[in-house]
């Protein structure tokens, strides 16, 4: 399991409802210096980078997505008060919002197929029943089967609605812990069951939908992701309306990425940092 | 000295990402010589973006790509449904095709950045949408109406990309396309209505629109 895109954990379903605290002395001053926020992307980078902690987390280079190159570290000694002053001028939200990358069985992503595929299947002729009463018929059905062309359909449906829902398809199996990749993989295989399982009650399976509903839409998939993370973690609450708004999936019981965090440190000598982290 | 580039030949290379999916995505200046019936052409020029999606080795890089582009062309002159006519309009145009691409090792321009070409077949939509109608045009066909052709060709490229050592740096790339494109099928869309396609007649359309089409697309890898 991955958390954020930079640190690996090795916390099992097993540990979900336990709370993982972590001693890190060491740490303390890196995690002050970022105003807490352990998964702003400079500190994310510098864990990376440079520490290894055994007790409930490792950090793994290869398997991050984001890692920056960084070219600043403070020691303790170098940081001095008005450098705290300026990162405590940020707020602390309660919960970090971002997204886990983890591996997925072959039933487990089935599963996430089978359920997408449903969903078509229902959502099709209620989004579209004039479509559907007039066009669809299984005549129709068997003589698109199979069928492969360039539609007629106008911009809006071709550059707007196909690629939001693909952007939604795409932040789905995200917030269902997919890594980018894979998740542009599986929103392509639910949209080519769509298309050519579905859609063609009502018309042949299309080129164009084909392609930019998992291409585009993940590349939209991708703006809306990092708008998003950004709006949700800034903590105010106009921002995370804004954020969930925008990415609703985040909202939902399967979003893996909502992680609370309750900061206990002080300057002197010793700090603790608690991680919850939702399942 | 012939050690010493071996080593910096060596060296480069270490800095390129291989084995990989890539997302890649750019913005786009076409300019192109389209060609209708009747020896008429005009030259367009656009704006629009590309995208591709596919597996990288270390010199070798095959794609599944797809360019679109939005622009306008003036007195051409088609031929739908028996008739023949000259009208303005606008032209939509999008392709989509497998691309294979060969990094150029052995030479940088600059820095970490690499030449490399490509090419492809492609297959088209360009749907021509009229302005409205001239006076003394007496055309059935009006802003109301689009011409679609499917069209095929292919895709030659040329470009310069960065080498970086991950792809989550989003390594940037800019590229010149060449594209040639024939009409094989004409389709006359009712587009009075946006939410239903009417599609009015279906005809063959050899060779009545094609075009000569420039690309300039600066890109990124966005995953």
């Amino acid at each position: 399991m991955y958390l954020s895109h930079g640190i690996k954990s090795n916390i099992t379903n097993n540990d979900s409802i336990n709370m993982i605290q972590i001693k890190f002395l060491t740490l303390l001053p890196l995690l002050i210096f970022n105003n807490i926020n352990l998964f702003a992307s400079d500190t994310r980078a510098l864990l990376a980078q440079n520490y290894h902690i055994s007790q409930g987390f490792y950090i793994s280079q290869s398997d991050t997505e984001s890692i920056q190159p960084i070219d600043h570290f403070s020691s303790p000694s170098d940081i001095d008060e008005e450098v705290l002053e300026s990162h405590s001028r940020k707020r602390t939200p309660k919960y970090h919002y971002g997204y886990i990358n983890r591996e997925h069985s072959y039933s487990e992503s089935a599963k996430h197929i089978a359920g997408i595929y449903g969903a078509t299947l229902v959502l099709y002729p209620l989004t579209q029943p004039d479509v559907v009463r007039k066009k669809g018929s299984f005549k129709v059905y068997k003589k698109n089967f199979g069928k492969l062309v360039f539609d007629r359909d106008e911009p809006f449906w071709n550059w707007f609605v196909h690629p939001i829902s693909g952007s939604q398809l795409y932040l789905y199996y995200r917030a269902n812990g997919y890594n980018r990749v894979d998740s542009l993989g599986m929103s392509f295989i639910s949209s080519a069951l769509f298309e050519f399982t579905v859609e063609i009650y009502t018309e042949p399976a299309s080129i164009q939908d084909l392609y930019q509903t998992p291409v585009l839409g993940s590349v939209l998939g991708v703006g809306i992701e990092s708008l998003s993370m950004y709006l949700l973690n800034t903590g105010n609450m106009l921002g995370r309306v804004l954020g969930h708004a925008i990415n609703p999936t985040t909202l939902l019981w399967f979003y893996e990425g909502k992680v609370r965090i309750i900061p206990e440190y002080n300057l002197k000598n010793s700090g603790r940092l608690t991680l919850v982290v939702n399942y | 000295m012939k050690t010493l580039f071996f080593i910096f030949i060596l060296i480069t290379n270490l800095f390129a990402f291989e084995n990989d999916l890539v997302l890649k995505g750019g913005l786009s200046y076409s300019n192109a010589k389209v060609k209708g019936i009747s020896g008429t052409e005009d030259t367009m020029k656009g704006a629009g973006f590309s995208t591709h999606f596919g597996y990288r080795w270390t010199k070798w890089e095959v794609n599944f790509s797809s360019y679109i582009f939005w622009g306008e062309v003036d007195e051409l002159t088609y031929r739908a449904q028996g008739q023949t006519f000259t009208g303005d309009a606008h032209l939509r145009h999008v392709s989509f095709g497998p691309t294979v691409k060969y990094i150029i090792q052995s030479f940088e321009p600059y820095k970490n950045w690499k030449f490399y070409t490509g090419l492809g077949p492609s297959w088209s939509l360009q749907t021509i949408k009229f302005d409205e109608p001239d006076a003394g045009n007496q055309s059935i066909f009006d802003e109301n109406h689009k011409l679609t052709y499917d069209s095929q060709g292919g895709f030659l490229f040329f470009g310069v990309e960065e080498q970086t050592k991950y792809k989550e740096m989003h390594p940037a790339y800019i590229e010149i396309l060449y594209s040639y494109k024939k009409s094989k099928e004409l389709k006359v869309v009712d587009s009075r209505d946006f939410t239903e396609t009417n599609i009015l007649s279906t005809e063959e359309s050899k060779q009545d629109l094609s075009g000569h089409f420039f690309m300039v697309t600066i890109g990124i890898t966005i995953f």
